[in-house]
């Protein structure tokens, strides 16, 4: 086979300049690259925590699962921070009998929440934004303020309200969240997709649900391979429209390949005995330990309401 | 002389009626040939496969199996439908598109809990059949963290679970490492003398002689352009080259001899 | 657009988690009945696909990135119900397995990211599209416009959802129980960020996306007839289902925010005289065993009775365990557990 002449050419040297140009920051190409790795590394990184012989692991993920879900109501509910840093402190206990480690498991939550949530929410510390009782007076005008159409109180202050919603919020954000992080991190993926029977979710939509869970590292690794066959070709940044057309593309080759699988997909269901209905066993298997940890999960979340209520919501 | 299982009369198929993928093919497949079809990229080696399960159907002509004719109707009818998916197992050229549960276990016993079998013996065909083939380790794995090679062999034992008559691999050997192309290989072998129908499509020349005692070979025109014996047909070089088969400048070995390419 | 948990009371979002089971309902029969048998298969690959394209990050003009939703190209290439179930399914996964998007919340998500979106955009799209071309230069503007339309409406939905919550659920003080933001704050600031990037993007994405298509696959585009034609003609017999979603939602976002938590300790009592007395001896029995619970108040106030009767309980219930597991310690020895790991010698 005759090369042509461009291809036998052989350049030794990083770059024909010899610079090594300036770094450039992350592109849409490695952060999307990053995301689909942490999809991966996540979901790795569960299967192994789960297999551990931890406290929560050693529970059916249905009692899991009913479990947390009267859990994460009650902490949704509780208006008391105080209750809200107890139940914090509960799941750090649980995190710790189930082997979790705690480094990441407090990290990953409250390096995170504070940054969304708590910037989010930090206007509302504002008597400007939402009126309530000073609690510290930063800005004194002296008059009201007018801005255009907007009357602002003379006084800016933060105030004991925007203080205490802000918190309680915050403790929600961050209880919810390490509360589905430790139902997820202690059980397997699998098994806490066919757990959701149990929540009167039809059967139909659990199959379909194992099956996105399944196709979406079949289409991970297709959107993968684009986008480093568009690292390795990109030597620049690229235009807008560029990059724009390129996301328009590997889109659409990835809706095609989707559909084209599909197709082989239901072909070789039909294959193995498949005629509409999809029949499933699970061997799940309820102890009297999932007994145990379904009633005392729904006594918790009762003891956090009704505490709730007795202190009234003041601390 | 016994009845064929398969038998193709006139059997043609196209998405387009301009374009065969299939064309007037006749056909007969006895109980338990070991049948290895062979034929350059695209010439309809997987959409014969297809015709066979019954998965595709065919736009003239007329195909049966077990005595009755693969036509939608009769393959809508619950009890053939069964009994037929039961008889025939069919492992896809792409693992992917086969292995679609959550886990290696749930993927093999889909196809016994579809047929029917209670879950006390699921269980049991499902660990007898890991074990068989050496993944019983893998049970528990989502199928994204096996390797080629394990998607492959998972993919086979989902099919050895309903216990098949009949066998249907398409380009079985793609993407294995030699290794693993040697199990594969070995346990054909074995199905073979355990008395299995088997039919495999496939470009890879060196498992043939193995595994077949009859080949069939398709032209790029979608026409059968022999079936014979292997040792005849793999050792007429005229012949694979006209179907584009191999290259001129090909070699490889079969019978204790290579086959080279003449001099130039 | 994700709402995380903590955000939302929970009477929200019971009520939008029934408003969109109820969709959630009409789009299995729907689906089911058009797609028949390749339902699963096709659905759980374009769950997976919805998914994924959420994942891609799409460049913006200052040089950062954003993410689409792909709510209007799904409902463009698989029709809306369709489109429903796999924003739904993705919703889930994302809830569950990586954080995004509470778990409680997930019905209001749902209804705003695989309700709202899809059918806006769709009906957008089947407005401007018309009976042209399938190849027309309309047909990709109008999934675009539709894009645009959709995710903003859906970020409406969204504002208000959260602008509601310091109106209807705060504390006595003042203190807002969720989101701080009233309607004022909430649904501009959303609005905002929706009509001016992620708008944008999600109308860039759509457009260009089906454009492609129409270029290199438009039989892709097509698909959506044999999802779609049925829904089309059964508009119609979905206007009571629609205007009871419109009746119930608002009812179910405002109604219970007076009460709920606050019905009342005089009402129970009075329906549950008899209750508290019981309590009461269950305290006295525990009083001597828990001393630092200070029960000592109890008695005076339903909800400090039932405070000590609910810890008194899961006491009880981990006695109760403690002694069959001493029991089972020594009891039972043989009871081996068998796992599914034992490896086999390979060939």
């Amino acid at each position: 086979m005759d090369l042509p002449t461009w291809l036998q050419e052989n350049d030794i040297g990083m770059c024909p300049c010899g610079c090594m140009g300036a770094r450039s920051k992350k592109n849409f190409v490695e952060k999307t690259l990053f995301e689909l790795a942490r999809v991966v590394r996540d979901s790795i990184f569960s299967e192994e925590l789960a297999a551990k012989q931890g406290l929560l692991q050693s529970l059916d993920p249905r009692s899991k699962l009913i479990g947390f879900f009267f859990l994460l109501l009650a902490i949704a509910i509780v208006q008391n921070p105080v209750l809200l840093l107890l139940a914090y402190a509960a799941l750090v206990l649980l995190a710790l009998l189930s082997y979790v480690p705690l480094g990441l498991f407090v990290k990953r939550v409250w390096l995170v929440v504070p940054l969304f949530t708590g910037v989010m929410l930090l206007p509302a510390l504002f008597n400007w934004l939402r009126p309530g009782d000073p609690l510290i007076t930063l800005l004194n005008f002296g008059h009201v303020l007018r801005v255009g159409p907007w009357n602002f109180p003379a006084t800016l202050a933060i105030t004991r309200q925007g203080v205490k919603g802000n918190l309680l919020v915050m403790l929600r954000v961050g209880n919810s969240v390490s509360l589905a992080a430790l139902l997820t991190l202690t059980t397997r993926w699998p098994e806490l997709l066919k757990a959701l029977r149990i929540l009167f979710v039809p059967k139909i939509f659990i199959t379909t649900l194992e099956m996105t869970y399944r196709y979406i590292f079949v289409l991970l690794a297709l959107v993968e391979d684009m986008f480093f066959a568009r690292k390795a070709r990109m030597l620049g940044p690229g235009s807008l429209q560029e990059n724009r057309h390129f996301i328009a593309a590997s889109m659409g080759t990835l809706f095609g390949k989707s559909q084209a699988m599909s197709e082989e997909v239901y072909a070789s269901m039909l294959a193995r005995g498949y005629s509409g209905e999809i029949k499933t066993m699970s061997s799940f298997h309820f102890k009297l330990w999932d007994w145990a940890a379904v009633l005392l999960s729904i006594l918790l979340s009762l003891l956090l309401f009704v505490s709730d209520k007795a202190l009234g919501g003041n601390f | 002389m016994e009845q064929p299982i398969f038998v193709l009369d006139q059997a043609s198929f196209g998405y387009q009626s301009d374009q065969p993928l299939v064309q007037e093919l006749n056909l007969l497949i006895y109980p338990r040939e070991s049948v290895v079809i062979l034929g350059a990229n695209g010439s309809g080696k997987s959409t014969l496969l297809k015709l066979i399960s019954g998965l595709l159907y065919l736009s003239r002509g007329r195909i049966a199996a077990f005595g009755t004719e693969l036509n939608e109707k009769n393959l809508q009818m619950e009890d053939f439908n069964r009994a037929f998916r039961q008889k025939v197992g069919f492992v896809f050229q792409n693992s992917d598109a086969q292995l679609f549960s959550a886990t290696v276990w749930d993927e093999v016993a889909f196809g016994p809990l579809q047929l029917g079998l209670n879950p006390e013996d699921v269980k049991l065909r499902v660990e007898e059949t890991l074990a068989l083939l050496g993944i019983a380790n893998l049970a528990t794995r989502p199928p994204y963290r096996l390797s080629g090679g394990e998607k492959k062999k998972v993919a086979i034992a989902c099919v050895l679970a309903v216990n098949p008559e009949v066998l249907l691999l398409d380009e079985p050997t793609n993407g294995l490492d030699p290794r693993t192309q040697r199990w594969l290989v070995e346990l054909l072998v074995s199905l073979r003398q355990a008395g299995k129908t088997i039919i495999t499509a496939t470009h890879d020349l060196s498992i043939v002689e193995e595994i077949a005692d009859r080949v069939i070979i398709f032209n790029e025109a979608h026409q059968l352009a022999a079936d014979g014996k292997p040792q005849e047909l793999l050792l007429n070089r005229q012949l694979l080259l006209d179907v584009n088969l191999i290259h001129e400048r090909s070699h490889f070995h079969i019978l204790g001899q290579t086959s080279h390419a003449k001099h130039l | 657009m994700h709402i995380p948990d903590g955000y939302l009371s929970p009477q929200t979002c019971g009520t939008l988690g029934v408003a969109s089971a109820i969709v959630a309902a009409g789009a299995s029969y729907k689906t089911a009945k058009t797609l028949k048998a390749k339902y699963i298969p096709l659905l759980s690959i374009g769950s997976a696909f919805a998914f994924l394209i959420m994942m891609f990050n799409v460049p913006i003009p200052d040089g950062t990135t954003a993410h689409a939703v792909g709510g209007g190209l799904l409902a463009v290439v698989l029709g809306p119900w369709a489109a429903f179930i796999s924003i739904t399914i993705a919703l889930v996964i994302q809830a569950l397995f990586f954080g995004d998007g509470g778990i409680l919340a997930l019905g209001a998500n749902v209804f705003n990211m695989a309700f709202i979106l899809p059918f806006v955009a769709y009906g957008i799209y089947r407005l401007i599209a018309g009976r042209s071309q399938l190849t027309a230069k309309r047909r990709w503007l109008a999934a675009g416009i539709g894009g645009y339309v959709g995710i903003n409406l859906a970020a409406l939905a969204a504002g208000i959802e959260l602008g509601l919550q310091p109106l209807l659920f705060h504390a006595a003080d003042g203190t807002p129980l969720y989101n701080p933001y009233g309607l004022s704050v909430a649904v501009p600031a959303m609005s905002l960020a929706h009509l001016l990037v992620a708008g944008p993007v999600e109308a860039v994405v759509t457009g260009l996306v089906v454009a492609y298509l129409q270029k290199t696959s438009p039989q892709l585009l097509e698909l959506r007839n044999s999802t779609a034609n049925t829904a089309n003609l059964n508009w119609r017999k979905l206007i009571p289902v629609g205007v009871l979603l419109v009746l119930l939602v608002p009812v179910g976002l405002l109604a219970p925010g007076t009460a709920w938590g606050e019905w009342g300790t005089e009402a129970i009592k009075a329906k549950l005289g008899y209750v508290p007395m019981g309590m009461q001896k269950f305290a006295d029995l525990w009083k001597p065993l828990m001393p630092g619970y200070g029960i000592s108040g109890l008695g005076q106030n339903f909800w400090q009775q039932a405070v000590g009767y609910i810890a008194a309980a899961i006491v009880g219930v981990i006695l109760i365990l403690l002694i069959a597991v001493v029991v089972r310690r020594f009891g039972a020895k043989g009871d081996k557990k068998h796992g599914p790991s034992d490896v086999a010698p390979r060939k």
